[in-house]
């Protein structure tokens, strides 16, 4: 009754659509360096790219060159408040309405009836821009009368207008990635680098124009949006003394984060293939909905001849020099860093620790940083370099130093270890992988750094200062980091993997039979 | 009643007007015919006008003005329509209503809220038990740790810290978010006090920079004594603690307060006989009694000199108005000394 029919297929524009979030071409990290590296490694496909962000002020100048086979790209912000339609009074689509409840139950409970989960899904996405248009959510009685019975309800929080507004604030980019769905121009297949709304934009082009979608996940999106809700100060909580239960998270932080692990099952349903980098973050892609079967690792990999080169460049002593290479952003913990330098400076005056990486994108942190620096006296020991090209980098220093609380499979890690430069990293993503090996035969290998517990300042102090002080445990680490990122982490195997995963994608990117896909929560 | 009257009258008017233009032509008769027909017009406005509900005569001169128009512009038809615009204005108002908004029923007001169906009999004081305990669902762990947010730093630091090596990520990573955001507040309390301290040693006078230096040595202890500051850099902080004491005991050695902090500084670095002398010293400053034995018990127990501390406690008065945490304290001693029964610890 409802079931839209796909429209004509035109001729594809380009071979992958690439779906980013906050990240390439606008942010440098590693995520974008990756996503250069896949549009560098496949010059025979044509991509074209869209760029999903918040806001136009949180974005400066492109952070890289295009390469010339990305074909088109398209910028959209989720913030962007034009758009909104007219204002006019309508009774809303009772159909709708009932889908719109039966849908939201099945969020309550994905595990209840998945197949019809996946139908009323695949109708609802098809009438975004019809039956269910922006004017409908905003509008119409059918949706304020959801909004106030979904209040009387389940809501614990006594706001009536905090909730109002959570719904419609929550919901507005549904409506704006809708009409990137009718834009964007045809492609083969769609790529999205993580959930949230890149990968809903991909479970929604992947419904309208049946082509094959691949998720290829860094971090665990859901999960980082998660713990960000569960700390973050904005969200309203109004409950009085007598109500609150200290043991419950308000109900608008709940509701945000059940927004985002919808977002993050949707496209876990959508997607054909779904990429983890290692096997941690791909069991807590199944623990978070994604079928098994459709998923697997892929690690990253760099350009070992080029940073090999490095090491022919390195001075015979060991620079006492350690650094921390990426963003200054919080995520980076880049104040353990420092106060680990505190630490080493005690003991050693000399030490110099380098922070190299653009701090644009989050000035008030760096700033911060940088006050902290002043405070712990360390103006001699630090220095924040900004942006720097790593070949010109590597060779000076003796330590890749990452203090991060949050990883996926760092470059800069690999990148040092080519250049024959040891590691010291917090345990975090598969870190402890790529220091002490995967496997028994990677284990064999040795150990490339040393691994801490995140936050801990001690701990980080004590490993670097082991290493930089230790001529033979440096070496050892040093060619332990060589022989592990020639043998598991160069290009030739990482795009080996995803010429498979292209392969498969584009060889069956003939449109595919209308069918609705089912929801994985009844798995 | 007036009004009905009126209707002949202007018909006769605009009739006669009309019979002028079936005569010859002449100027005259032109402009009568105009004097007529304006003056039959303004009747009709006026007599649509005076039959128009109240709410569409305001503005007064415009809705005048273009009913007069109709009236003269259109002749006989214009007076026609709009004496059955006025009807159908009168009669079916919600023709001619453009409605942008629809009338919603008022939302009913609860005077009480609806409770959460998932209200848990989780008490905060199981936090530690429940957060410690891995093979627990990570949700109620996670609920217990969001929990903690609401307790002070200083009791909750220890236990968030030792979350940071938590098998589970989510744990790690809130613990962690939640030690860092106390962490901030500290550091940004730390840079206003240097920030006080610079301004106040530009200035000649004494008092802000005593104010200043005792609150930069009074955040440098949070930064120990909460637990935030670990380690080496726990040494850093007490040792700037130290430094902004002795900073203002030169400035002003009569603030008994400094001398406490100064003391509590020098026991946690383990410099005991100097804590000692501090004590000593802010005795003869007029500190209260019962702020200083506890203290010399304190550096006594240290030294595991337990005649020491029964004796330290034994001088505090029964009446003594001491901190929460030490009241069981010195019971505790005090009963001891009482008893005259040695203990072991």
């Amino acid at each position: 009754m409802f079931k839209k029919k796909s429209p004509p297929q035109k001729k594809p524009v380009a071979d992958v659509g690439l779906l980013l979030e906050g990240t390439y071409p606008y942010v440098s990290g590693g995520v974008s360096s990756w996503v250069h590296q896949i549009i560098t490694g496949f010059p025979d496909l044509t991509f074209a790219i869209c760029f999903i962000g918040a806001s136009p002020k949180d974005y400066g100048e492109k952070k890289f060159t295009l390469p010339p086979n990305v074909v088109h790209m398209e910028i959209h912000y989720l913030q962007d408040a034009a758009g909104a339609p007219p204002i006019k009074s309508k009774r809303g689509d009772v159909g709708m309405a009932a889908l719109n409840a039966e849908l939201h139950d099945y969020f309550r409970n994905p595990s209840a009836g998945a197949e019809r989960g996946g139908e009323v899904l695949a109708q609802m996405t098809n009438e975004l821009e019809g039956r269910l248009d922006r004017s409908e959510f905003l509008y119409a009685e059918t949706s304020w009368n959801y909004v106030a019975d979904q209040y009387r309800d389940r809501c614990t929080d006594p706001s009536f207008i905090d909730y109002f507004w959570t719904v419609r604030t929550m919901h507005a980019p549904i409506w704006i990635l809708s009409a990137i769905v009718e834009s964007f121009p045809p492609v083969r297949c769609y790529h999205a680098v993580s959930t949230g709304y890149a990968g809903f934009l991909g479970a929604l082009l992947k419904r309208r124009y049946n082509r094959p979608l691949i998720l290829s996940e860094h971090g665990i999106y859901t999960k980082e949006r998660r713990i960000d809700l569960y700390a973050a100060r904005w969200i309203a909580d109004n409950r009085s003394l007598l109500q609150r239960d200290p043991t419950q998270s308000g109900h608008f932080r709940t509701m945000w984060i059940r927004f985002f692990e919808a977002l993050g099952r949707m496209c876990y349903d959508a997607s054909d293939q779904i990429i983890a980098l290692y096997e941690a973050n791909r069991l807590r892609q199944i623990q978070d909905g994604a079928d098994a079967a459709r998923t697997s690792n892929i690690a990253n990999g760099i350009d070992v001849v080029r940073f090999g080169a490095l090491r022919a460049l390195r001075p015979d002593h060991i620079p006492q020099i350690m650094c921390l290479i990426g963003r200054v952003v919080p995520i980076k913990d880049i104040k353990t860093y420092i106060r680990a330098t505190r630490i080493m400076a005690n003991r050693d005056p000399s030490v110099q620790a380098w922070i190299a990486g653009p701090e644009e994108e989050s000035p008030a942190y760096a700033a911060e940083c940088k006050d902290l620096v002043a405070s712990l006296r360390l103006g001699d020991n630090v220095k924040f370099l900004g942006f720097q090209k790593l070949t010109d980098l590597l060779p000076q220093v003796g330590l890749v130093v990452l203090s991060s609380i949050s990883e996926a499979l760092p470059l800069v890690l690999l990148e040092g270890y080519a250049a024959g430069v040891p590691a010291v990293s917090t345990d975090v993503g598969s870190c402890r992988q790529l220091v002490y090996g995967l496997d028994e035969e990677d284990r064999a290998l040795g150990a490339s750094g040393a691994v801490v517990g995140i936050a801990d300042p001690q701990a980080l102090a004590d490993a670097a200062l082991g290493l930089l002080g230790d001529a033979a445990a440096w070496h050892s680490a040093a060619r332990a980091g060589i022989a592990r990122v020639e043998r598991y982490y160069t290009h030739p195997v990482m795009f080996a993997r995803y010429r498979t995963v292209y392969d498969q994608a584009l060889g069956k990117s003939a449109p595919q039979a209308l069918q609705a896909t089912p929801f994985s929560g009844a798995a | 009643m007036t009004g009905y009257f009126s209707v002949p009258l202007v018909l006769a008017t605009e009739l006669s007007a009309l019979w002028l233009l079936t005569q010859p032509n002449s100027s005259e008769r032109l402009a009568l015919y105009f004097a007529l027909h304006a003056a039959a017009s303004g009747g009709a406005a006026w007599l649509a006008w005076a039959f128009l509900p109240m709410h569409y005569k305001r503005p007064v001169v415009a809705s005048f003005a273009l009913l007069y128009s109709m009236a003269f512009f259109i002749p006989v038809l214009g007076v026609v329509a709009t004496v059955v615009a006025v009807q159908v204005a009168q009669r079916f108002p919600k023709i001619l209503r453009i409605e942008r908004y629809v009338i919603v029923t008022m939302p009913e007001f609860s005077p009480v809220q609806r409770e959460s169906l998932e209200r848990s009999d989780l008490r905060v004081g199981d936090a530690r038990r429940i957060l410690k305990d891995h093979t627990l669902p990570q949700e109620t762990r996670l609920r217990v740790l969001v929990a903690l947010q609401s307790m002070r730093p200083k009791a909750t630091i220890p236990l968030l810290q030792s979350l940071l090596a938590d098998p589970s990520e989510d744990i790690r990573l809130l613990a962690y978010s939640m030690v860092e955001s106390w962490e901030k507040d500290l550091s940004k309390q730390i840079l206003e006090a240097m920030k006080s301290l610079r301004e106040a040693r530009d200035g000649d006078d004494r008092a802000p920079l005593v104010n200043a230096l005792q609150r930069l040595a009074e955040l440098h202890w949070m930064q120990a004594d909460s637990g935030l500051a670990r380690g080496d850099l726990k040494v850093f902080a007490l040792e700037q603690a130290q430094k902004a004491c002795e900073d203002v005991l030169i400035l002003d050695g009569y603030v008994p307060s400094v001398w406490q902090l100064y003391a509590k500084i020098l026991i946690e670095l383990d410099k005991l006989p100097g804590a000692v002398r501090a004590l000593q010293l802010a005795r003869k400053v007029h500190m209260p009694e019962q702020e200083i034995w506890p203290l010399m018990a304190q550096i006594a127990f240290i030294r595991r000199d337990l005649g020491e501390v029964r004796r330290f406690m034994g001088n505090l008065p029964d009446n003594a108005k001491l901190p929460h945490q030490m009241r069981g304290t010195a019971t505790f001693w005090r009963e001891r000394q009482m008893a005259q029964v040695d203990i072991h610890v």
